[in-house]
């Protein structure tokens, strides 16, 4: 079995290496790029099986405009996607529901500062569920 | 707006409170209440007359005076009701004011013709009830503009003179005694007692258009007074309110700043306490907790700057009296590593530099220079050249860094100064900055009166030139 692939998008260095070190030894296969063209660009090029994708880049809000926009992509509406936040998991909900979306673009919320068992926790939900999941339907 | 329109503006109150006052009283129909008592003590007075004094001769015009008096009211009525009145809390149409002042001076030059009237009928010169004119002059001049109320009082004395002055000369006969004891007194034949009534009412309406214009004038400039306050204080408050959103906008920002770098080390900790990074990753992971924290103090310290500058009163640029070449020279000995380290050719003159003084605090031209030189060293690489020279102007001196760097794209260029902005190029370099060394840059150049250029091509350079007024006496030398 190939080892499942994530991207991460985050403009933090640091942050990124940090999550390759937590997840590597876990299996998994991590790219990481630090703007959001890049990003969406790397996404069309090879889909990856998850998405950790920080709000704040070049904007505060690029993040969410990011994962509004791969859910209207035909090929990438299912790919799960876990935003990365230092403004926390609320405030990241009700920025969404201003937003006035019918649901959350988003798999699940990653607190700053990350934890190792916590990134793997999550990380590892949301690719089962998608696993779980029927094809075509998120 | 045609001359007529023009002209007529003459004649409409002036302040927004006394056409309100003029409207509300016509809305609440004060006039016409007031003439219908009017013309129901004139026919109570005249039943009275009859009873009291039977001998008085009183023609019928009397009668029919009131009686007109009666007809008009009901007239201004129906006409009044035919206009939409607002109350107090609704703005007005300038239509409408126009028709409000047309009706209420109609109104009152039928009043003073009907009061010349009844006194041609009731003993001219004689009759006391004279003093009704200047009611209706006090009301002009109160409720109207100047020009109006002047109006009023030359129909009142004009008509009033027509009257005594006619019956004096013998155009208006015969005459009706006011009383039957003074019909043989001669008075409305007497030239000095004509002159004397028709000055008296003269100068009473003089003086009380003179007396109550100038108190309404006063009402109107007090009134627009206030209105200017209004305004002003309107201005402040929304401008307290673009601070308010200004300053919580700032804390998010720098709430959000500080806490990455925090976050960064928290995690980057968690990587060695879980035992994910031992070793030579360890050292790395440790190396990189340091260099975060360094990047933490140093955002603290440059927020702290900002504060302290923000917080000075700006009073102390305008006696200051800087040494740039001091400054320039202190600045560029302090990043002399940091340029070496990274082998960019730092080119200056320090004995070129400008000796004149200039008007902006040492501490707050060296936290600038400084800024810049950072920024220029941080965004060139090495091999690259960063340039500082000084320049007189007319104006003041330049300060000028220019260096070989990654350059800044023109779409950022006005955002630059910005707290918390960093040009996308700057952010794609990777190289760490908080975003407030220009913002500091920003904040002394305002308070000191200097100002700002940046020429930038990507991949090119960038140049930034900062401009500070000379200080006291230094720019007449120029």
């Amino acid at each position: 079995m190939s080892a499942e692939r994530i991207l991460v998008i985050d403009d933090d260095p640091d942050v990124c290496d940090a999550l390759r070190m937590m997840l590597e030894p876990c299996g998994y296969r991590v790219t990481c790029c630090p703007t959001g063209p890049e990003g969406v660009a790397r996404l069309h090029a090879e889909t990856p099986d998850l998405l950790l994708l920080d709000i704040m880049l070049a904007s505060p809000t690029e993040g969410f405009h990011i994962a509004y926009e791969l859910r209207r992509d035909e090929h990438l509406r299912d790919l799960p996607i876990i935003m990365i936040s230092s403004i926390g998991k609320k405030l990241g909900l009700d920025y969404a529901r201003e937003v006035g979306s019918d649901y959350l673009p988003v798999e699940d919320f990653l607190d700053k500062p990350l934890d190792a068992a916590t990134v793997r926790g999550v990380v590892r939900q949301a690719l089962d569920r998608r696993a779980r999941a029927p094809a075509g339907v998120h | 707006m045609s001359s007529g329109g023009r002209m007529w503006e003459r004649f409409y109150p002036r302040g927004d409170l006394r056409s309100r006052v003029l409207v509300d009283l016509v809305r609440r129909q004060w006039l016409i209440h007031w003439r219908w008592i009017i013309v129901a003590a004139t026919l109570v007075l005249l039943v009275i007359d009859r009873q009291l004094l039977p001998h008085a001769e009183r023609p019928d015009a009397v009668l029919v005076c009131a009686l007109l008096l009666g007809a008009a009211n009901a007239l201004w009525l129906a006409l009044q009701s035919r206009l939409t009145l607002p109350d107090r809390s609704v703005s007005l149409d300038p239509g409408l004011l126009r028709k409000v002042v047309l009706l209420t001076n109609a109104q009152m030059l039928v009043d003073l013709a009907l009061l010349s009237v009844l006194l041609r009928y009731t003993g001219g010169v004689e009759n006391p009830l004279v003093v009704f004119y200047l009611f209706h002059v006090v009301l002009a001049a109160h409720l109207l503009r100047p020009a109006n109320a002047l109006l009023q009082g030359l129909a009142a004395w004009a008509l009033y003179s027509f009257v005594v002055v006619g019956e004096w000369a013998g155009w208006l006969t015969p005459h009706y005694a006011f009383l039957p004891a003074l019909s043989e007194s001669g008075m409305h034949q007497d030239g000095a007692c004509v002159v004397a009534a028709v000055g008296a009412l003269g100068v009473a309406v003089s003086g009380c258009l003179l007396s109550m214009t100038r108190v309404s004038l006063q009402v109107d400039a007090h009134e627009q007074a206030l209105e200017t306050a209004h305004r002003d204080l309107q201005a402040s408050y929304r401008a307290i309110e673009k601070l308010q959103e200004q300053r919580a906008r700032f804390t998010r920002t720098a709430a959000h700043q500080l806490k990455s770098p925090v976050a960064a080390v928290q995690t980057l900790a968690g990587l060695i306490r879980d035992g994910i990074a031992d070793g030579a990753s360890a050292r790395d992971v440790a190396e990189r907790i340091i260099r975060r924290c360094r990047s933490a103090t140093q955002q603290v310290e440059e927020l702290l700057t900002l504060a302290r500058v923000e917080q000075s009163s700006p009073q102390r640029h305008r006696a200051a009296r800087a040494d740039a070449s001091r400054v320039l020279a202190s600045v560029l000995e302090r990043f002399s590593e940091a340029a070496n380290l990274k082998g960019i050719r730092l080119s200056a003159d320090d004995r070129a530099f400008s000796r004149r003084r200039i008007a902006v605090d040492e501490r707050d031209l060296e936290d600038c220079a400084g800024n810049l030189l950072d920024n220029a060293i941080k965004y060139t690489p090495g091999g690259g050249t960063v340039t500082i020279a000084t320049r007189e102007l007319a104006e003041g001196l330049e300060i000028r860094v220019a260096d070989t760097g990654i350059g800044i794209a023109e779409e950022s260029h006005e955002e630059l100064f910005e707290p918390f902005r960093r040009g996308h190029t700057a952010l794609q370099s990777g190289a760490p900055g908080s975003g407030l060394g220009l913002a500091i840059v920003r904040e002394v150049l305002e308070q000191s009166g200097g100002r700002w250029t940046v020429t930038s091509r990507v991949g090119e350079g960038t140049t930034v030139a900062l401009v500070f007024p000379w200080a006291r006496n230094e720019g007449e030398r120029s």
